[in-house]
């Protein structure tokens, strides 16, 4: 489906005077999906947002196929860098197909409206995300969980080539959290390449190939999702004993008291 | 929804100190004869209803777009400080006895540098931050407000009624009706072309970049594109409040939120609105004329509040 290669060199990321990580190297490759998994406030928001080219590095640069990120132009990188944010700040007073329709923004060929392709896409997206029966809904009615489906599909229907997603998991039932992973398996599976920031590390077990931990005292670990995923890696990133579990071949991994 | 401008126009166009049965504003505008009603809606009336209609126009125009670059559908232009700003200025020009046209002056440079204080302060720390730039405006209202009361405590008593008719918003001098009209046209033309843009813009910053839009540059347009219509509806009609907050708001209410159509239709209804409001301001008490600032709210406090209490 396509060649696009995110990358990170020497990236040295802080905010507000804290260190996140410190010369990061790292390759994104069409499809892979990484796993980010860090304890709360580590930074991996601001990682992800910096890798997203909407915060600024300390040092080091982020690009996408070999060109800084700033040396391309907002539009086109929004054409194949999808961003789910995990907190949208601004009000949207239309309704939830409307809403979902924006993912088109930066393919949109006329100044005055979508195409009707565009609107199929939207409709696709809706019904991937079960939203078809909310689709009229206004956007602003809708529960956190809704809101957060929405969001995923206005990303689905951007139809980018690299997704960074925020907690695409947050807010979402069981039901949705598997169909959720579902469709971003096919995307993987596409040729896709995805980073998400999970929380469950059954979800990142399932379905990432890599993983990036970072750690609370601003260095980092990244490698395949199968060696990094044990228990010794994992009590180190959460600072808290774990205890493992194996159901049916799959490791689980609880916290322990 | 549309028919409110050609009945609000009629309205405005009939009703005055003499008034004109429908027929007879037909053939005046027809021009056909030339007797008292012709020349008292050529000169009088018409400028009156088509400043009235520019200035609402204008004063919706700029709450629509300041609603969007702040993502905050209460935003508008007298929350930002920019009326705060043009009154100031003005006011300080009558007290020294300066003409029309140099109180005029005097008001835009006021407005420009209340804009040029927020957008400076406003952005100087980091663009992420709205409610600093909503602050500033805020504290520098309250500044003008102080101002005002100054200027006001200065002033002789002649001096005080022209003020205070300039505060609470007056068509009666309005001049540069071209130019308004121009400007409105203009911005309303870019506004509604860029109207794709607006509608990622009001879902938050970092949405809007993520979804290609060159924020920075888009905030900048828009703030100024806010403060020159402010300006020009200012300078036609004083300060009256109330327009850009509850026109947009209300096109919202009943559904229309895509800024495509939400454009075009609150430059129009908020146009009637203010025709509707200093129509019934210069002929409710006639031969008194009020001044239509104190109309928009009266009207405008009333509707608003209907349209909270049936949405929840």
């Amino acid at each position: 489906m396509n060649n696009l290669v995110l990358e990170a060199h020497k990236l040295t990321v802080a905010i507000g005077g804290k260190m996140i990580c410190r010369e990061l190297e790292m390759t994104i490759r069409p499809g892979e999906c990484w796993g980010v998994l860090g304890q709360n406030g580590v930074g991996k928001t601001t990682l992800l947002r910096t890798l997203a080219g909407l915060h600024k590095p300390q040092a080091g640069m982020v690009s996408l196929n070999g060109a800084a990120l700033a040396a391309h132009a907002r539009r086109n990188l929004a054409q194949h860098l999808g961003v789910l944010l995990q907190s949208e700040s601004g009000e949207f007073w239309g309704n939830v197909q409307e809403y979902v329709l924006l993912g088109r923004f930066p393919h949109r060929a006329s100044l005055f409206g979508y195409s009707v392709q565009d609107e199929t896409l939207a409709q696709q997206a809706l019904a991937q995300m079960e939203l078809e029966g909310l689709s009229q809904r206004p956007f602003n009615t809708l529960s956190g969980g809704e809101r957060q489906r929405a969001a995923i599909a206005q990303a689905l229907t951007q139809r980018a080539q690299c997704y960074l997603l925020d907690e695409p998991l947050q807010h979402l039932d069981l039901r949705h959290q598997a169909q959720t992973m579902q469709v971003f398996s096919r995307l993987k599976e596409q040729g896709c390449a995805l980073m998400m920031v999970l929380h469950d590390t059954l979800w990142a077990q399932r379905c990432c190939d890599h993983v990036l931990m970072l750690f609370a005292d601003g260095h980092a670990l990244h490698g395949p999702a199968q060696e990094l995923l044990t228990r010794v890696h994992l009590e180190a990133l959460y600072q808290c004993p774990l205890r493992e579990l194996s159901v049916e071949g799959e490791r689980w991994f609880v916290a322990g008291v | 929804m549309l028919c409110t401008v050609p009945l609000s126009l009629g309205f405005g166009l009939m009703n005055g100190s003499l008034p004109l049965a429908p027929i007879e504003v037909w053939h005046a505008l027809l021009g056909n004869n030339d007797d008292t009603a012709t020349t008292v809606l050529w000169e009088l009336r018409l400028p009156r209803v088509l400043a009235a209609f520019v200035c609402g126009g204008l004063l919706t125009l700029s709450g629509v777009l300041l609603q969007a670059l702040l993502r905050n559908p209460l935003a508008d232009p007298y929350i930002l400080g920019i009326s705060g700003g043009a009154a100031v200025g003005a006011l300080a020009a009558m007290l020294l006895g300066a003409g029309l046209a140099a109180t005029q002056l005097s008001s835009f440079t006021g407005a420009s540098l209340a804009i040029v204080t927020v957008f400076g302060l406003g952005f100087r720390h980091g663009e992420r931050n709205i409610y600093r730039l909503l602050l500033t405006g805020v504290v520098l209202s309250a500044g003008c407000g102080a101002l005002i009361s100054l200027l006001l405590t200065l002033a002789q008593g002649d001096e005080v009624k022209g003020m205070l008719f300039w505060l609470m918003g007056d068509l009666s001098h309005a001049q540069g009706l071209p130019f308004a009209w121009f400007v409105l046209l203009a911005v309303g033309l870019c506004a509604t072309v860029f109207s794709g843009g607006l509608d990622v813009l009001a879902g938050g910053l970092d949405k809007a970049a993520a979804l290609g839009v060159a924020v920075g540059l888009w905030q900048a347009g828009l703030y100024f594109a806010a403060a020159v219509l402010t300006v020009t509806a200012l300078q036609l009609g004083g300060s009256i409040g109330f327009v850009g907050l509850m026109i947009p708001h209300a096109i919202r209410l009943i559904g229309v939120s895509a800024h495509r159509w939400l454009i075009p239709l609150s430059a129009l209804l908020g146009g009637s609105f203010l025709v509707l409001a200093d129509t019934l301001a210069r002929t409710l008490w006639s031969p008194l004329q009020f001044p239509v600032g104190v109309f928009t709210a009266l009207l405008g406090v009333p509707v608003l509040l209907w349209l909270l209490s049936r949405r929840s």
